[in-house]
């Protein structure tokens, strides 16, 4: 029945809308997490949300970043092309999702705590890195994600360029955990002074 | 309410609505030139509708604070 729903089965394989929506219900989970801890005013589940959010983002993309890529390198092109198709739609709205909700989260947290100071050096580092994720995300990884579906959608797939697109998203998130690493040293200093 | 938050979410819910009516506008113009199948702006649709509801669900945080 749920075939009929979307109209996306004569052009993607079943597998694309599974893996789709498996992520959309995953996604969901970390915002309605934090929904949670703001209505019942659950520092502990805030806290818990924030540190978990932002801990499996950072290692989603030092797995990707450190060993995904090396991974792929040593892929002929149909395979990676093969890896791009699951990849793409599995992560699709997970990752937006888990680095929404840790950089909300943290806001919050930081303003209930009284370190939501924008004088501080700190927090401006920290709001510096989060601009910049947060341009990566918007302005490359998310625009590079949909490109792949589409190419996937042409009658003649230019599977280099799908390729291509997969391997720049997968660096990419090696970059991400770098600066994440930087935001993370930040928070250990906002927490511990 | 935290003004702050929702005007956030707001301008990054604008941001993802640019990038996908720029991706859909050249995702119709290949259908048209028939080298896209019509799937191609429809996944765009549903994916755009899947982000919609992430950033209401966020933007709904603004009002807890």
């Amino acid at each position: 029945m749920a075939s009929s729903t979307t109209g996306l089965e004569s052009v993607f394989p079943s597998y694309v809308r599974n893996l789709l929506m498996g992520s959309f219900l995953v996604g969901m989970l970390p915002i309605v997490a934090l929904i949670a801890a703001l209505g019942i005013h659950s520092m502990y589940l805030l806290e818990f949300d924030h540190v978990f959010t932002g801990g499996t983002w950072t290692g989603i993309d030092i797995f990707m970043g450190v060993v995904l890529t090396r991974i792929m390198r040593v892929m002929d092109v149909p395979s990676r092309v093969e890896v791009a198709k699951r990849l793409t739609p599995a992560t699709f709205f997970i990752m937006p999702s888990l680095s929404a909700t840790a950089i909300t989260s943290g806001i919050y947290l930081a303003e209930e705590l009284g370190k939501f100071d924008l004088h501080s050096p700190w927090i401006i580092a920290a709001g510096i890195v989060v601009i910049i994720l947060t341009a990566q995300g918007f302005g490359i990884f998310m625009p590079n994600g949909l490109r792949i579906f589409l190419e996937l959608s042409k009658a003649k797939p230019d599977t280099q360029k799908i390729a291509r697109l997969n391997m720049i998203n997968i660096r990419l998130a090696g970059s991400q955990a770098l600066f994440q690493v930087i935001i993370i040293l930040i928070m250990a200093h906002l927490a511990v002074y | 309410m935290n003004v702050g938050a929702l005007a956030a979410t707001l301008v990054f819910f604008a941001l993802l609505s640019i990038v996908y009516i720029a991706l859909f506008v050249s995702a119709r113009r290949s259908v048209v030139r028939g080298e896209m199948k019509p799937g191609g702006p429809r996944l765009l649709g549903w994916a755009f509708v899947g982000s919609s509801i992430l950033f209401v669900l966020l933007a709904l945080t603004a009002f807890l604070v």
